[in-house]
């Protein structure tokens, strides 16, 4: 059985679990054989659904190091029309 | 807008290739139009276009068609009107290059890009010979850059590369990126005949070989989510890493991907090779002197480690902030709530 320290543990060291557990929290934790309150599935799906849109930031961060920039620093990634140059890539 | 030297010192060139290649759209059957603007202003951004689109970074690398003004200054070719046609010739490459690629991806036969990829590619011959007119003594590099075409496409058809081991080895990342030799080995290798120094063709490769293989990872970390969407998740070597590092054949899905922007080991080891490659095709070039082809790849490695940096700081953030938002579900008196929650609970 496991427990609400090896989930913290796993969820911050091994992406692969932590790709299941966004996937759904509550049916992972219930096959480790931890039983949640409904209040704490609630907050649980809230998290994940905050935490899913840090994520996507994330993921969009490679495209550009200003956006990049503004995430750590938490400013809005600023969208503009101009002319960048040819960007044949 | 367009900062360092490496691009501001050619932006005369470029108002002059624009011109060129508006000028070739504008000399199409009308029913092509469309689809020419498509590649020549959204796909590539060649000329300049009606859209908004967000803003690149003025730091991120815009190699074509700069390398053909970089290697003529590398190699001392004073005639303006010749780096021109050779920054020219890349264009038109790039775009033939691109619509062959769309072809090959979508079998079912479209007329209109098989018109326009004979149109790009005879305005790309007919260029290059006026750069260098004896195409008798070119013909190696010509025959060169088809077989890495041929090797490219063959590779694409290939099951067993889907399952690589290593996608960020050279042994990987040679074959995905064959696609760049093919394109810009031609109009690089001309201006090196042209100025009768052909002798440096085989440094030109091996250059273009190191750099692209870099190019390709951080090309894959720019498209990682339109890739999950295409067959084979587009051969990525991004994707493919993900895919063999959780175990399993299944193409990975958004949230594994996302998941795997979190782990320091997949930034390092993404970020590092790339910046590994850039190193090699920085040696490659070293023996021409203090060239804009260096100052370009010294320009790209800060560019790449910053971001590495700030990416894994993100993400170090990021994991906190999870961490401390589970500790709230199941201890939620002791600890400080996600600012994101507390937000959503005023």
């Amino acid at each position: 059985m496991g427990s609400i320290r090896s989930t913290f543990v796993r969820v911050n060291s091994d992406p692969t679990y932590r790709a299941r557990f966004l996937k759904d929290p509550i049916s992972t934790l219930e096959k480790e054989g931890i039983k949640l309150t409904t209040k704490e599935g609630e907050d649980l799906t809230k998290l994940v659904r905050t935490l899913e849109k840090h994520l996507t930031k994330l993921g969009e961060l490679p495209r550009g190091y200003d956006a990049l920039i503004d995430e750590v620093e938490g400013k809005r990634s600023v969208r503009e029309s101009g002319d960048p140059g040819p960007l044949i890539i | 807008m367009q900062g360092s030297r490496i691009y501001s010192d050619f932006s005369e060139d470029i108002e002059w290739i624009r011109r060129r290649i508006a000028s070739d759209v504008g000399s199409l059957p009308p029913a092509l139009v469309p689809l020419a603007e498509y590649y020549t202003k959204g796909r590539l951004k060649v000329v300049k276009g009606s859209w908004a689109f967000r803003v690149p970074d003025k730091r991120m690398g815009r190699p074509i068609p700069y390398l053909a003004f970089w290697v003529a200054g590398a190699l001392g070719l004073a005639d303006e009107r010749l780096r021109r046609l050779s920054g020219l010739s890349l264009v038109y490459s790039s775009i033939a290059t691109t619509i062959r690629d769309d072809i090959s991806d979508s079998p079912a036969h479209n007329s209109g890009k098989a018109r326009l990829d004979r149109f790009w590619s005879r305005r790309y011959l007919e260029t290059l010979k006026e750069v260098f007119p004896d195409q008798r003594g070119f013909k190696l590099v010509t025959s060169s850059a088809d077989a890495e075409w041929r090797r490219y496409t063959q590779w694409q058809s290939n099951p067993s590369a889907f399952g690589h081991p290593r996608p960020f080895s050279a042994d990987f990342l040679r074959e995905s990126s064959r696609y760049y030799i093919a394109c810009a080995l031609p109009p690089l290798s001309a201006i090196a005949y042209a100025v009768g120094r052909k002798e440096e063709v085989p440094r030109i490769t091996r250059y273009l070989r190191e750099f692209s293989m870099g190019w390709k990872i951080f090309d894959d970390l720019m498209d990682w989510e339109r890739d999950l969407a295409v067959e084979e998740m587009n051969r990525s070597s991004v994707l493919i890493y993900i895919r063999n590092q959780m175990g399993h054949s299944e193409p990975v899905d958004r949230i594994d991907a996302l998941s795997w922007f979190l782990s320091d080991q997949f930034v390092r080891n993404a970020y590092c090779a790339m910046v590994s490659f850039y190193l090699k095709a920085r040696s490659a070039a070293e023996p021409l002197g203090d060239s804009y082809l260096t100052k370009f790849l010294d320009e790209q490695m800060r560019f790449q480690t910053d971001k590495r940096n700030a990416l894994l700081m993100s993400a170090s953030l990021t994991r906190s902030d999870f961490d401390e938002g589970l500790r709230l579900v199941f201890r939620p008196v002791r600890r400080r709530i996600l600012p994101s929650m507390r937000m959503s609970r005023q």
